[in-house]
């Protein structure tokens, strides 16, 4: 499944000219990490329900089929511990852009 | 629905209702049994009142008699007594002032009535007591012998207590205790015990000293309590019969809703793997091209990444076909319509097969025919599917060389009426959309697939309706297949109200005819394919705004619009959207939907009232379903795109919107 996510997030960013690689990946952690520190300030599940579909949006960008696993959250902290994988897994590739 | 289903619980309900209805039949034949008890009381005390009277009669006829006459002589009254008490028991006699004997009615009872002992009271009124007898004192008006006494036997006293048949009576006074035949037959059988009943009546005649005690006991009969424990029994039988069908009817019950729960958690579990399978194969599919596009690469090699991305494909359709076999098993396909630029789109099935350099001895004659609309709503996944499904099985099992697939488009009465109500469309569809289902017409896209092989077996022709037939006969039985593709494209066209016919003759080859539903705007009929295309250069006069709250989407859509020479402005917020769209006045607006303070169909409103331009094109994007989104059929002008923004669906709507200006 890492190997899958790496992938597909190589994959994405390899599209583009390597001028454009850089703000993208620049833009993707900016927003993982703003989801992450309101994913730790959630206080209802209209909330949720925002940072999830915002983070659904972008799983789609990354062509990650991650649907499912989004919409069967219930916690902010499996939505905390999806985003935070992510971000880790954004990371590991910064190197090879 | 919470269901648990417990035995436990159930043998505990079935045992409680089994008993309460037994209870209740049980309380009812016992207050039966004690009904007819009280009814037999009843009758013995109607019995004991008669045979009162009957004494008071004799008495006051004796009274009457000593009354009527002056002086009684002994013959009379040995007469008239003995008329009177007929073959009665009794005796009369009478009492001189000094207390002697008078007259008696019967002779022969003289020396019993020397145990006769008499006592005065106080008010002057004689009273008697003779060994086995009752005995009444009567005052009459006689002056030589003033007190009269009517004695009766005790043992005659009542009434023929054996008149009472089956109920046992007992007579019991000071002196005397008498029973019945019946008690004597009393049974001693515990259980027939239990339904006995007994009363005694405490019986009181002041007026002629009579007091004794009637006691009565019943047994309820053995014919009545067979019939009683039969009811019994039926009543017991019938509910245990209830309960185990209650209990197959329940289980049966459990086992659907568990199966139900299981089919839906199966096609959850295909949709996962599914989705699971198709991201490494995207990934091989990926580096397969990329091999194939580096410049150093031998023809050898060349041959052995085509294989690969031909495999790859094929696993890709059969990863698709799973997912759709489980959808259409559980009913849940739907038409997901868009606009689509028709060229772009057969362009890009042209382009698959391409890239995937198909069998090296097989040719793919793929036609597309110029009388198709350059714009047609359709939902475009499950067409690509199907047809590349189809072209893909012909290019596999087909023993002949060639495979053609011709398209077109033709207007014809719809097959399935029903299923056009449950398609989701376009802004640009609805009119045509709304004629067809008046008269029953629509639009389908004909795609004709043909190859020149050996034709389909009976058995292979059975996939359609059954997707693991094995076909025996096939020569081509090595190939390893499940014929999911054929009945699983089958079952989607028929779900979304299109047809697969298909046409099989041996040695001369297969035809496979589909229609698949599709729409197009009537209003731009001679719109054709090649007069609607934008040039790059006509996207470079285009402004368009996104607004995207999500710095990665909106730098994401962003760059690929850039890509396609778009001149682009971005806003990060719902107010510097609205700041910008009035300061650069752009042709095309893209929004998202969850925006910060607006949502983007508000925002969209707002634009429309400060917009100067009347041309101007709307898309909301959003990571939810059209249908998903509140009111968005109120806005018939504004396109919807699922995220992730895709150009190629863009473009094709941007042509759409183009073309119904232009007219």
């Amino acid at each position: 499944m890492t190997s899958n996510i790496k992938d597909s997030l190589k994959g994405f960013f390899w599209r583009y000219s390597d001028a454009r690689r850089l703000p993208l990946y620049q833009a993707l952690v900016s927003e993982l990490t703003n989801i992450r520190s309101q994913a730790g300030l959630v206080e209802n599940a209209e909330k949720l329900n925002s940072l999830k579909h915002q983070f659904k949006g972008i799983c789609r960008y990354l062509h990650l089929e991650l649907d499912m696993q989004i919409d069967a959250m219930t916690t902010p902290e499996q939505l905390l511990y999806a985003v935070d994988n992510m971000h880790k897994e954004v990371a590991a590739i910064e190197h090879e852009l | 629905m919470n269901y648990k289903f417990s035995l436990g619980s159930y043998v505990c309900i079935c045992l409680f209702v089994t008993v309460m209805i037994m209870g209740v039949f049980t309380r009812y034949g016992l207050n039966e049994f004690k009904h007819n008890h009280d009814k037999k009381i009843s009758t013995l005390m109607a019995l004991n009142e008669e045979n009162y009277l009957q004494h008071k009669l004799i008495i006051n006829a004796m009274r009457s008699f000593f009354k009527s006459s002056d002086r009684v002589k002994e013959a009379d009254f040995e007469i008239f007594t003995r008329e009177l008490l007929d073959d009665r028991t009794a005796l009369f006699f009478t009492m001189t002032p000094e207390l002697t004997l008078g007259y008696i009615s019967d002779d022969g009872f003289v020396a019993d009535l020397d145990k006769l002992e008499i006592s005065l009271n106080k008010e002057g009124m004689l009273s008697g007591d003779l060994p086995h007898y009752q005995l009444v004192s009567i005052a009459i008006d006689e002056p030589s012998m003033p007190y009269l006494f009517y004695a009766i036997p005790l043992d005659n006293l009542l009434f023929n207590i054996n008149k009472l048949k089956g109920t046992c009576l007992k007579y019991t006074t000071v002196q005397l205790s008498i029973k019945n035949q019946d008690c004597a037959r009393r049974t001693t059988n515990k259980i027939l015990a239990f339904f006995r009943y007994s009363t005694d009546l405490d019986i009181s005649v002041p007026e002629y000293n009579f007091y004794y005690i009637l006691g009565i006991e019943s047994q309820v009969s053995s014919s009545k309590l067979f019939e009683f424990s039969c009811i019994l029994l039926s009543i017991l039988i019938a509910c245990v019969l209830i309960s185990i069908l209650l209990y197959f009817k329940l289980i049966n019950k459990y086992l659907f809703i568990n199966i139900e729960r299981e089919n839906k958690f199966n096609v959850a579990m295909v949709s996962s793997i599914n989705h699971e399978i198709r991201t490494p194969i995207n990934a091989l599919l990926g580096y397969s091209q990329i091999l194939k596009d580096m410049p150093k690469i031998s023809d050898e090699h060349s041959a052995v990444i085509d294989k690969m991305l031909w495999s790859a494909n094929l696993l890709y359709s059969v990863a698709e076909n799973t997912l759709n076999y489980s959808k259409s098993t559980a009913g849940g396909l739907m038409l997901n319509s868009t606009p689509i630029n028709t060229l772009q789109y057969m362009d890009s099935i042209k382009d698959y097969y391409n890239r995937l350099s198909i069998p090296a001895d097989k040719i793919l004659d793929f036609n597309v025919s110029d009388k198709l609309p350059a714009v047609i709503s359709v939902d475009s996944t499950k067409l690509f599917q199907i047809i590349t499904n189809m072209i893909n099985n012909a290019l596999k099992y087909s023993t002949g060389k060639t495979v053609r697939c011709h398209i077109d488009i033709c207007q014809r009465l719809a097959f399935h009426e029903n299923v056009a109500s449950g398609q989701q469309q376009s802004p640009s569809s609805a009119a045509s959309s709304l004629a067809a289902s008046q008269n029953s017409r629509g639009y389908y896209l004909r795609i004709l697939i043909q190859d020149s092989g050996l034709g389909m077996s009976q058995s292979t022709k059975k996939l359609l309706t059954n997707p693991f037939t094995v076909d025996a006969e096939s020569q081509l039985k090595q190939v390893s297949s499940i014929g999911l593709g054929l009945y699983t494209c089958n079952q989607l066209l028929t779900q979304v109200g299109g047809k697969l016919r298909l046409h099989s003759v041996k040695n001369e080859g297969t035809k496979i005819m589909l229609h698949f539903p599709c729409q197009f705007d009537q209003a731009v009929p001679s719109q054709l394919l090649n007069p609607l295309l934008l040039r790059s250069t006509d996207y470079a006069s285009m402004r368009v705004l996104i607004v995207d709250d999500n710095s990665f989407n909106l730098e994401v859509c962003n760059a690929m619009l850039e890509d396609k020479q778009f001149n682009t402005v971005c806003a990060n917020s719902s107010k510097d959207g609205l700041v910008k769209f009035v300061k650069v006045e752009p042709n095309v607006v893209i929004v998202d939907y969850q925006l910060d303070v607006f949502n983007g169909l508000e925002l969209i409103t707002k634009m429309k009232f400060m917009q100067s331009n009347a041309q101007i094109q709307y898309f909301i994007l959003s990571a939810n379903d059209k249908n998903e989104i509140v009111d968005s059929e109120h806005y018939p002008d504004v396109y919807f795109m699922q995220k992730p923004f895709n150009t190629a669906i863009f473009l094709s709507c941007l042509v759409s919107g183009v073309a119904s200006q232009k007219a």
